[in-house]
């Protein structure tokens, strides 16, 4: 425990080691622009392709690193299509719905993207028009997605997954000249069902 | 007489040193079951939470590499003690407040503004300001500052997982409590390594080359955090 000159001297920068002082201003802008190339060639060559995929030169991929990438997307694909999160509760609702002959009828969900329920419908007294669609919140009155059309149906089941935040149901026609009535369950998430 | 810093916790110090390394470094955000971890605990849980600052410090590459250039020219213990606690207080006041107050900020750009505070601190190194503006800049709050960009990072970071009301600010006080711990550990693990190689006679002429691959780091992160913001957004 000699060297006691450190104690007194304590070091800043770069200068204290140097007998000669301070880089100058141009050695340090010229460090400052190699650091800011080299930064550029590890980004473009290494780092863009194997965290996001980006591989302008194509080197990525030849030197693998693109495969990382890959990989990564793979497991957050298969993680996401696994399992939907909702933000809402499991809501579930029965609804009985007369249908008078050449009368139609429309029930819609509120829903986000990816929110999802099952549903199952039928119609008593005959076959019914139905057209299962979805429109946006904000979207004009004809303007509309169609997931599911046909003239003659007593009844339809299944799952569905809204592909957008906005009003997702059915619309069903008696074209009959009895009357129908249709019983419709839906569980899922959603945040409520109404007739517009 | 110098303090010998490596006499005293050498041996102590370098297993921690490796197992640190060895965990793997993620960025700074918060491995998968601690999350877990995190939103099912319930009430104070001082110890853990202490646990998991310090973790969080001391296995963050992005900090670390900031603190390689902080340490660069400090040898007493007393001054490494300094910037430690002047981090801490930043870290700990934008997370507070991030937290209790819902402030969210994009964590790419966080990330992306403590990738500059490297090239920052290895241009202060170099001397650049000095040689620049002939002003020095007080090292001591650009530590404080950084610490407060950290803050506010990590808070973006622990509202994603829903944390329990109860013994909330506790929790979260003793999360900085272990971030002041894991700091002394990592920075204590640097200082041994810096010291080893300030005594070798080649560290004045490594010294320029060393900050400059510090700056090309820090620019790498820049970019990288970046990237990702754009792409994201």
């Amino acid at each position: 425990m000699t060297d006691t000159t450190k104690h007194h001297t304590p070091l800043h920068d770069i200068g204290d080691l140097d007998p000669e002082g301070l880089p100058s201003s141009r050695s340090l802008v010229k460090a400052t622009l190699l650091a800011i190339v080299i930064a550029a060639v590890v980004l473009v060559l290494a780092v863009l392709p194997a965290e996001y995929g980006i591989d302008p030169t194509g080197l990525g991929r030849k030197m693998g690193l693109g495969a990382l990438h890959e990989a990564e997307v793979a497991s957050q694909t298969v993680t996401a299509e696994t399992v939907a999160r909702a933000d809402t509760a499991l809501q579930s609702k029965t609804l009985t719905l007369p249908l008078m002959p050449g009368q139609g009828l429309e029930i819609k969900a509120v829903m986000k993207t990816g929110q999802s329920f099952v549903f199952d419908w039928s119609a008593e007294g005959g076959p019914v028009h139905v057209d299962m669609h979805g429109n946006a919140a904000d979207a004009a009155e004809d303007d509309f997605t169609s997931y599911w059309i046909e003239d003659a149906l007593t009844g339809g089941r299944g799952t569905f997954r809204a592909p957008f935040d906005g009003h997702h149901g059915w619309y069903w026609k008696n074209n009959g000249n009895q009357m129908v009535t249709i019983k419709l369950q839906v569980s899922g998430f959603y945040d409520e069902i109404y007739m517009p | 007489m110098r303090f010998s810093f490596s006499r005293v916790a050498g041996p102590i110090m370098l297993p921690m040193l490796l197992s640190l390394f060895a965990a793997g470094a993620l960025a700074h955000g918060v491995a998968e079951g601690d999350a877990q971890f995190m939103q099912q605990s319930s009430g104070t849980q001082l110890l853990p939470f202490i646990y998991l600052g310090a973790k969080h410090m001391a296995t963050g590459y992005d900090h670390l590499l900031f603190l390689v250039g902080v340490i660069f020219f400090l040898y007493r213990m007393k001054d490494v003690g300094l910037y430690v606690s002047l981090f801490a207080v930043g870290h700990s006041v934008t997370l507070l407040y991030g937290v209790l107050s819902g402030t969210h900020v994009n964590p790419y750009l966080v990330d992306a503004i403590i990738g500059l505070s490297v090239v920052y601190k290895a241009l202060d190194n170099l001397g650049a300001f000095k040689v620049w503006f002939g002003v020095q800049p007080d090292t001591r709050a650009a530590v404080l500052v950084f610490g407060l960009f950290h803050g506010f990072g990590l808070a973006t970071k622990l509202q994603d997982f829903a944390l329990p009301e109860e013994g909330l600010v506790a929790n979260i006080i003793a999360f900085n409590v272990g971030v002041e711990i894991g700091q002394i550990l990592a920075l204590g693990a640097i200082l041994i390594a810096m010291d080893a190689w300030r005594r070798s006679h080649a560290f004045a002429r490594q010294a320029f080359g060393a900050n400059v691959l510090l700056m090309v780091a820090g620019f790498v992160l820049v970019g990288y955090q970046l990237t990702g913001y754009l792409i994201e957004s």
